[in-house]
């Protein structure tokens, strides 16, 4: 039986059990779990970006497809686990205080999941303080943060001040994303790089996580 | 010769004519001015900041009042419904939060300190797991005259005042209000993986909507002209949803409410319709709908290029908006800059009429006065 392509196969069709039994079936048959994580989840979670990135697929795919890779992993990860199989990198992810909104970063915690990482999310309205609270315990590798308004966007800058203040700037890469966001306004704020879209995000936190190695 | 009233001066650019001067088209919906940036401006303009008072609890928009809009000269008069009967705001403490629910169940909250608007927060058929479940929804009577009744008033207010009367929606359009009743990513999902309950939902929707503006419209009377709606289909950078799932679920169902809305309208309508982002791509199908006026016209967003706009359905299409980007113009430019930005984009946008005036969006709490008039500013000299 093939699969791993059957599971790149069903992920993308958002067919959750298919993938499932794909997993179980998979470990069963002797296959490494780093190795369906890798051949399989990661796989397929990097095509539905690709295809995101180029405007072939839109929201609903993306949610179907992150939908079935959860079911994947909720097989996978004990196994992982056991096997001591290392994430790639820690994001520390959440919408900046006073603002609500969480489609988007939703969307980029799924991709970062999809792309190996472990991913920490604080959820929306997250204030300067718990963000640092929660670096120092987790000591994540990446800060992704959230704006949806003009309103709420210079708190990101806050936020990096606020690192520096603590003297964690250095320790972690930070990343900005949102409608009102650019690249411009990451290089004013001091932050290590923009994306524009939940799949870029995976490729900026994989460029920040080689930075720090 | 009698000058030019507001109503036949905005009748004019409905009709692709250029009349005197372009009309300003704020108090349409989406065409307002956050209260903390409202009661900025009156200030400015020597008018009693203290009488500033919010109208749209949701967006936190002040209610633009007569002495404002005749300093700045705005052609339109925003007509708006009244809540429901047995339905009352009701401001809930809730920690860190002011919460509040609306009459479709759906809870809002806004953050206490640093916030700037209520933001939606649960929905009510987040845990729905059949068409049955959303049949089981019950609304507030959309045919209520509860809701109605000062229209007649206000329709009168606006001929008296000889303005253009723009009837603003009650709530969002029927994809947003499908997504706000089942939540955002539960729906998303129902449109591929149950597909019979995301068609319920929005013909659930779309009832709702004929019954409201059956009955919305028999009180305008003779006097209508504008309907707006508001439904958004597109981000920053692209569509929410794929062309093909649009043309599924909601083109037939926009098509439905727009038709349903001139055919009841007593005189001639135009439907007035909201997206923001990037929706290039679905124009040429909200044309087919019916649609005759486009907002905002997102500067900012991909593909939304405005000499191309105008070029591509200039014909076809009214632009209300597009005179100001609202994400980064507005707030940050110099006042200089603003009136120069203002003055390109109403050269790419007026030209053989169909061009109303207003911002890209609301007018947010981040706009020093300053801009603002300098936006007016630029407006004036155009004209």
């Amino acid at each position: 039986m093939d699969y791993l392509n059957n599971i790149v196969e069903d992920l993308q069709a958002g067919n959750a059990e298919g993938v499932k039994t794909n997993v179980e079936q998979a470990l069963e048959s002797g296959m490494s779990a780093d190795e369906i994580l890798q051949q399989g989840m990661m796989k397929a979670m990097a095509v539905v970006g690709e295809k995101f990135k180029k405007d072939e697929i839109f929201v609903p795919e993306v949610l179907v497809a992150a939908r079935a890779m959860k079911s994947g992993m909720e097989i996978l990860k004990p196994v992982l686990v056991d096997d001591k199989v290392e994430s790639q990198g820690t994001v520390l992810l959440g919408t900046v205080k006073g603002d609500l909104h969480d489609i988007g970063k939703n969307l980029v915690g799924m991709m970062l999941e999809g792309g190996g990482f472990e991913v920490i999310d604080m959820g929306v309205d997250v204030e300067a303080a718990e963000f640092v609270a929660k670096l120092k315990e987790q000591q994540a590798d990446v800060l992704a943060m959230s704006a949806l308004l003009t309103t709420t966007m210079p708190e990101m800058k806050n936020v990096i001040d606020v690192l520096k203040e603590e003297g964690l700037r250095d320790k972690v890469k930070v990343i900005i994303g949102g409608a009102p966001v650019t690249d411009d306004y990451a290089e004013q704020i001091e932050a290590d790089a923009y994306a524009k879209d939940a799949a870029s995000a995976v490729d900026k936190v994989k460029e920040a996580v080689a930075a720090l190695k | 010769m009698s000058e030019i009233t507001s109503r036949e001066r905005l009748e004019k650019t409905l009709n692709h004519e250029e009349p005197d001067r372009i009309p300003l088209g704020f108090d349409a919906h989406c065409c307002g001015i956050h209260i903390k940036t409202y009661r900025k401006l009156r200030e400015h303009l020597g008018l009693d900041p203290e009488k500033a008072r919010v109208s749209d609890r949701i967006q936190q928009l002040g209610h633009l009042d007569q002495d404002f809009k005749k300093k700045i000269n705005n052609d339109v008069e925003g007509i708006y419904s009244s809540p429901p009967s047995g339905w009352e705001f009701e401001r809930k403490d809730r920690d860190k939060y002011w919460e509040f629910t609306d009459e479709f169940g759906i809870t809002w909250r806004m953050p206490k300190d640093g916030g700037f608007y209520y933001d939606m927060w649960d929905h009510p058929l987040q845990d729905a797991d059949s068409i049955k479940d959303i049949e089981e929804l019950e609304f507030y009577d959309p045919r209520d005259p509860a809701r109605f009744e000062d229209i007649a008033e206000q329709f009168a207010r606006a001929a008296r005042l000889k303005k253009a009367p723009v009837f603003n929606p009650n709530t969002g359009g029927i994809f947003e209000m499908a997504l706000w009743l089942r939540g955002f990513e539960e729906f998303y999902q129902d449109m591929i993986l149950n597909p019979g309950m995301a068609e319920a939902l929005l013909d659930k929707a779309l009832e709702y909507k004929k019954k409201f503006w059956e009955k919305a419209l028999e009180a305008a009377g003779e006097e209508i002209l504008v309907v707006a709606e508001a439904d958004d289909i597109a981000s920053q950078d692209s569509l929410l949803v794929s062309p093909d799932m649009y043309r599924k679920f909601v083109k037939p169902r926009h098509k439905e409410l727009f038709s349903h809305i001139k055919s009841q309208a007593k005189t001639k309508a135009y439907i007035w319709y909201h997206s923001c982002g990037a929706v290039k791509r679905l124009l040429p199908d909200l044309i087919e709908e019916g649609v005759d006026i486009i907002n905002p016209v997102q500067l900012s967003a991909a593909d939304m290029n405005a000499e191309e706009l105008k070029k591509e359905f200039g014909r076809d299409l009214v632009f209300w908006g597009g005179g100001i980007d609202t994400q980064k113009a507005l707030p940050n430019y110099s006042p200089e800059e603003v009136k120069e930005a203002t003055k390109r984009n109403i050269e790419n946008l007026a030209p053989g009429g169909g061009f109303v005036f207003a911002p890209v969006h609301n007018v947010q709490a981040d706009v020093p006065a300053e801009n603002f008039l300098a936006m007016l500013e630029g407006f004036e000299e155009m004209n």
